[in-house]
């Protein structure tokens, strides 16, 4: 075996040129494959991460029967033990408590149905970033009795800073709520279908509004990304007592996740269609560098070597080759695709506008999760596996007086 | 005489140049088919809510979609539908009354959009007629509470059966609140389960009646247009027969589509662009190969008077050769296997299970000559941007040296 490898080494050094160029084919097909996976990647977390920011956050506790019949009974206590247990599980960046429900807002002769959410404004203010967005008037606080509604609401009900909007809505155990409130402020929620219907109150104003004190529908969880998701959601789980439960973002909005998975699946059509360039890409080269030694092949067959172990050589060195070529590969995609993680591709045109009107960055963003290279490493290393079978089947084919002469 | 030169070497070594040759082939063709595979599955994605949800051209009040204040209608309507149905380039229109409501079960209250239709007229625009999945669509109309058909997102978060009354709340013409029950006999299925959420639809007359509104007026007019017609060259004639109304493409109204039917040209082209990069490197490498292996040759054309840039010249021809000819085998296999899924749809058990998302199965290829065309060009330049190293390399050779060389 000893000998074997020695032998398979030094044919690698023999022909510098030939190794390298065979090695380059490897390391820019991890560099091309990973390039791709990254850009996938990126632009669903880009996706994910501004669509939770607009409502669902990460994670959500709510009451066991709250998802399905989302009415104010079905609603919380706080409980600062437990608040303070899940602040501390790792990766949690943030926790706030939300009321979330429905009323009709009245100004003047117009009326609409809306979305009253009851917010703790400093913290929701991190999660939405909704004081970049106000168009006219000032923040809420939390002591605050005043109200901010979102630009489209506030076209279509004619109402202005300083204006009182009326609120009429069913309230905790089935009491009618009805109140006046000031708008203090206008914003544009960057959700456009949210832009039409959305009402922010300060949760104390929205607790007295709906006589449910210190009650919560919800209480929002927001993480480092979306990876940390599934471990937050496991140890929540056993925190909670038996009427809470937690639900991912992938449960509140399944739109958008199936939507992520049907792009994901169109996204591996075309990795594969990727690997295959690539595979014969590595096939052509190999085989060209193989054809080269056919004559040397010859000779050391005929002086005595077995071709059971010309195979076993070429198959070292073209493992040999493998590794070295992912591995290079591997160093060589890390800052690249880091450079495009810090410095995304900006877009531009109809579509930057679109994406822009969704509050969406218009940037095509990658991912620098590092399993994604190293799995594409490791998938390139076999692809060069497979195809170094195949030439190396047409050497065992090789005609013995012909390989001499050529 | 170059080229007659350039061409020959190819040849000269075929197994070199075959490999080459195919990965090209398979690089285009995978190019070229996968850019007919997501312009089909785009195209469908978007008719399919061209059908359902949009249709080509939406015909409004100038002032109606500032604020869907129901005031500001289109007289006339009647006349003007029978007026558009007489159009050679229209299928079919419909008039509807529009207005936003609340409608409220046992277990909750919901802002809806409801649409006041004509049976008749609507099933030759929309097709929401065949998504019924339960009930049927207006079939029954002899009874004393109007028959109201809705989502069936819609049905299941207000928990409603066929059967279920539900009553709906609206203000009126006056500006006074009028509430009118409805009896569920139709639930449709749509693509979009925001559409499904937002949507129901009852009887023109009787939402005439529930607005107190009087006379022949609608709030929108739609039209489907007979295959392959721009909605734009229609909506411009119309423009001119109507300028008092405000007209409008299903581009302008539904502005992701319009960047789906826009954008996925340019993912493609990128993907594209992706697989010729990794194409390129296999080119230079065995450009580079060619050179460096002929070294002497070179040598010797160059000391029989052949000048520094007739060499560099040939190296570029031979490489465009190359690509040229492995483009040509690629596109012609690519355009041949999508012409035949453009009438016979090509089934991917892939995408079973996402049909509810706007994913088909079963997808019918689509690619446009300007495409073709645009590749094609791609392909060209791939080769004079790949030989320019090993064409660089070649000129800088010294024929004194490079003639020595074995």
């Amino acid at each position: 075996m000893n000998t074997y490898l020695k032998l398979a080494w030094r044919n690698l050094w023999r022909n510098k040129r030939r190794t390298l160029i065979t090695l380059s084919s490897i390391v820019f097909s991890v560099l091309f494959v990973s390039l791709m996976r990254s850009m996938n990647e990126g632009s669903y977390d880009s996706m994910i991460d501004t669509m939770v920011k607009f409502y669902s956050g990460y994670l959500q506790v709510q009451d066991t029967a709250y998802w399905d019949e989302k009415t104010l009974d079905n609603s919380l206590e706080s409980n600062l033990v437990l608040d303070k247990k899940i602040a501390s599980i790792k990766d949690v960046s943030l926790v706030t408590y939300r009321i979330e429900s429905f009323a009709l807002a009245a100004h003047q002769e117009k009326s609409k149905p809306v979305m009253v959410f009851g917010i703790n404004p400093q913290l929701e203010d991190q999660i939405i970033q909704l004081s970049d967005k106000i168009v006219s008037g000032n923040f809420i606080d939390e002591k605050s009795k005043e109200a901010m509604i979102s630009l489209g609401l506030s076209k279509y009900l004619n109402l202005k800073v300083g204006d009182t909007i009326v609120l009429i809505s069913q309230g905790y155990h089935g009491v009618s709520a009805a109140g006046k409130f000031k708008v203090k402020s206008v914003f544009k929620h960057p959700s456009p279908d949210f832009d039409k219907r959305v009402i922010f109150l300060s949760l104390e104003t929205a607790q007295e509004f709906y006589s449910m004190t210190d009650k919560y529908t919800s209480q929002v969880i927001m993480a480092k990304d979306h990876y940390s998701v599934e471990n937050i959601s496991k140890n929540i789980k056993p925190l909670l007592p038996k009427n809470r439960t937690v639900m991912t973002w992938d449960e509140i909005v399944p739109e958008l996740a199936s939507m992520i998975k049907s792009d994901r699946i169109g996204g591996i059509v075309m990795l594969l269609i990727l690997y295959l360039v690539v595979g014969f890409g590595i096939f052509g080269t190999a085989m060209m560098m193989l054809n080269e030694r056919k004559r040397e092949f010859g000779i050391i067959n005929a002086i005595g070597m077995h071709k059971y172990q010309i195979n076993i050589v070429l198959s070292i060195e073209m493992i040999i080759l493998g590794i070295i070529g992912a591995f290079i590969g591997l160093l060589l995609t890390f800052p690249i695709i880091a450079y495009f993680y810090n410095n995304p591709i900006p877009l531009t045109g109809d579509m930057a506008e679109v994406m822009l009107e969704y509050g969406i960055e218009p940037f095509m963003y990658f991912s620098i999760q590092p399993l994604i290279f190293i799995n594409q490493a490791i998938i390139v290393f076999f692809i060069s596996l497979i195809v170094s079978f195949f030439v190396i089947i047409s050497i065992a084919r090789m005609n013995l007086t012909k390989a001499l002469r050529s | 005489m170059i080229w007659t030169i350039a061409w020959r070497n190819i040849w000269r070594n075929k197994l070199r140049s075959v490999i080459v040759i195919t990965a090209l082939a398979i690089g285009l063709f995978a190019g070229v088919f996968s850019m007919g595979l997501y312009q089909g599955m785009a195209e469908m994605r978007y008719t399919s809510a061209i059908k359902t949800e949009v249709s080509h051209i939406q015909i409004f009040n100038k002032t109606f979609r500032e604020n869907y204040d129901i005031q500001f209608s289109i007289n006339n309507s009647n006349k003007i539908v029978e007026k558009i149905n007489n159009i050679p380039k229209v299928a079919a229109s419909s008039r509807r009354l529009l207005s936003e409501c609340i409608v409220s079960s046992a277990h909750g209250t919901s802002g809806i959009k409801l649409i006041g239709i004509e049976p008749n007229r609507e099933k030759k625009v929309t097709d929401i007629s065949e998504k019924i999945i339960d009930g049927n669509y207006f079939e029954y109309t002899s009874s004393r509470i109007p028959t109201i058909v809705i989502g069936k997102k819609l049905a299941q978060k207000l928990k409603l059966n066929i059967g279920s009354k539900l009553p709906v709340q609206m203000l009126d013409i006056n500006g006074d609140i009028s509430y009118k029950l409805y009896k569920v006999r139709g639930i449709y299925e749509s693509v979009d389960t925001s559409y499904e959420e937002m949507n129901a639809f009852v009887m023109y007359a009787e939402m005439q009646h529930q607005l107190a509104i009087d006379g022949d007026i609608a709030h929108q007019i739609v039209l489907f247009l007979k295959p392959d017609i721009e909605a734009s060259e229609v909506a411009s004639a119309l423009k001119k027969e109507f300028p008092t109304l405000e007209i409008l493409t299903w581009k302008e109204i539904n502005k992701e589509l319009a960047l789906l039917a826009d954008s996925m040209n340019q993912y493609m082209y990128i993907f594209v662009l992706i697989i010729m990069l990794a194409l390129c490197f296999g080119i230079v490498n065995t450009m580079l190969m060619a050179v460096l292996e002929r070294t002497r040759e070179l040598g010797m054309l160059m000391a029989v008077g052949m000048n520094q840039l007739r060499i560099f010249l040939m190296i570029i021809l031979e490489s465009v050769f190359l690509c040229i000819t492995g483009g040509i085998v690629g596109i012609i296999i690519g355009w041949v296997v999508i012409k035949n899924y453009e009438t016979k749809p090509l089934i991917l058990d892939i995408f079973k299970g996402f049909e509810t998302y706007g994913y088909s199965y079963k997808i019918y290829t689509k690619l446009l000559f300007s495409d073709i065309l645009i590749i094609g060009s791609f392909v060209i330049l791939l080769g004079v941007i790949s030989a320019i190293y090993p064409a660089k390399k070649a000129t800088q050779l010294d024929p004194a040296e490079a003639i020595r060389t074995i």
